[in-house]
């Protein structure tokens, strides 16, 4: 491959940038450079950089080109430098970000409606950390406040656009999946109770009874599905 | 195997931390998954028994939070009780009284899976080193973000009424400020120059009213165009621009402005 100035400039331009650059603004920035053929030269960078057993790549992140460092060596940069810590977020925040990732644009009560709880003071913090906006209002009464995404999510999970998260449909099958698999569980587990319940009773005798704590629990099991509460 | 023998925060080496739940729903499918039940058919006398056991020991220690959990254990009943009422004629066999819960609970936990991704996608990242570039963070002097949210917006326009001073003295006067005037007032601003920031816009606001009112009209004309506004980075000063249609004749009616004045008042509320 060739290393003729364009690569170059293009490699320069992504490692001056404070923030994740647009291929649009480096193919404006080079005379007859299209968005196309700035992805191809950072392609060709990152091979040539994986060549020459280099510690950095160029990522696309939030729409945008940005230099990291590849795992492997982070360790090493991570001794050597105090860590800068990233804000944690809790389990009411991803879940209403993950709900707000899928279902953009989406208001605060559609939220509350999929968790089942009041989510002010959640929507309002994830609108401090910037992780979320305010996209515009929805039809109908009220015209409520409907939030979207924004770019310091996709860079704060390490994504470069929303199509980089898993499909829904991925998601419902590994429910379902999870579900399935328990429910195979479950109803082996009875399956091998009903088996045992039965050898008891070939057994005249007596003397082999593996079965009768299970019998005994099955039975419980169901007077108390039956019973009122 | 009695579920009354269970010693849910009753014993000292057993306690339940109410906290790790988000909610009804989270409870349910905790529940679910400890009694082994299948979750598209729910035993609801055994769950509504357990879910009682640990509501109890929500309203006990946090009220605030009690009322959702409340609420649910009250749909819980209703359930049941439709269950146990005879059908009525007419009414289809397939109908189960627990298919929008189970719904609800299948809804939920696919988000929550959806939340587990995101945290592993979160860990991933924060090994990801990135260097600092060797600019640094300074203003760039292109704008590298457009999309400067009415959140932004309403943030400075927060900090700006922070630091009109109120008078002391009280005299009730006519303030003569129209929506018209402002908007006149900005348009002359931007004449001669590109770009301002925000804060030079109420450089001349003395006054709350003013300041009120030259918000709105800024963001009239945000809205049609004729000034844009910008930050470099999140959380950067937000910069105002003549917009595209900057030099386009002002002749929007007066009703538009009054629409736009009550959203504001609206957002303003509902952000505090």
């Amino acid at each position: 491959m060739e290393h003729g100035t364009p690569h170059a400039i293009v490699e320069a331009l992504i490692l001056a940038s404070p923030e994740p650059i647009e291929s649009k603004k480096i193919a404006e920035s080079i005379e007859g450079m299209t968005v196309a053929k700035v992805a191809t030269m950072v392609s060709e960078l990152n091979d040539k950089y994986t060549q020459g057993a280099s510690a950095f790549r160029i990522r696309e992140i939030a729409g945008g080109f940005q230099f990291h460092i590849i795992p492997e060596y982070t360790g090493y940069v991570e001794d050597l430098f105090t860590r800068r810590r990233k804000m944690r977020l809790t389990q009411a925040a991803l879940e209403t970000l993950a709900i707000v990732a899928y279902r953009q644009p989406i208001t605060k009560s559609e939220v509350e409606h999929v968790r089942g709880v009041a989510s002010d003071g959640v929507i309002h913090n994830l609108l401090e950390k910037s992780m979320i906006t305010i996209k515009g209002r929805a039809k109908g009464v009220g015209k409520a406040l409907q939030y979207g995404t924004t770019d310091e999510f996709l860079k704060f999970f390490g994504l470069n656009d929303l199509d980089a998260l898993p499909r829904m449909s991925e998601i419902e099958e590994l429910v379902r999946a999870a579900e399935d698999r328990r429910q195979t569980e479950l109803r082996l587990e009875n399956v091998a109770a009903t088996e045992a319940m039965s050898m008891k009773l070939n057994v005249a005798d007596g003397t082999f009874d593996p079965a009768s704590r299970e019998e005994e629990e099955l039975i419980e099991v169901e007077t108390e599905e039956t019973e009122a509460i | 195997m009695s579920i009354e023998n269970e010693p849910i925060g009753v014993s000292s080496d057993y306690r339940v931390d109410i906290g790790v739940f988000q909610g009804p729903l989270d409870l349910l499918l905790f529940l679910i998954r400890k009694e082994e039940v299948d979750i598209y058919n729910i035993p609801i006398a055994k769950i509504t028994r357990q879910y009682l056991k640990y509501v109890n020991l929500i309203t006990a220690l946090d009220l605030e939070v009690a009322g959702e959990y409340i609420l649910m254990a009250a749909t819980l009943i209703r359930i049941k009780t439709k269950m146990l009422l005879p059908r009525t004629e007419g009414e289809e066999d397939t109908f189960d009284p627990r298919e929008e819960l189970i719904m609800a609970l299948v809804e939920y936990k696919k988000f929550k899976e959806a939340s587990e991704i995101l945290r592993d996608r979160a860990l991933i990242e924060e090994q990801t080193y990135v260097p600092p570039s060797p600019v640094g963070k300074v203003e760039s002097k292109v704008d590298l973000m457009p999309a400067t949210t009415l959140f932004d917006l309403v943030s400075a326009y927060k900090q700006v009424m922070s630091g009109v001073r109120s008078e002391t003295f009280h005299q009730v006067g006519f303030e003569e400020v129209s929506i018209e005037d402002r908007v006149g007032h900005l348009l002359v601003f931007f004449k001669d120059k590109e770009m301002a920031t925000f804060y030079e816009l109420f450089a001349d606001a003395p006054k709350k009213i003013v300041a009120v009112v030259t918000f709105i009209a800024l963001l009239e004309l945000v809205r049609s165009h004729r000034l844009t506004v910008m930050q470099s980075v999140p959380f950067a000063e937000v910069r105002v621009y003549r917009g595209e249609r900057y030099f386009d004749r002002l002749d929007e009616g007066e009703a538009v402005i009054a629409g736009i004045q009550d959203e504001v008042v609206e957002t303003v509320e509902e952000m505090e």
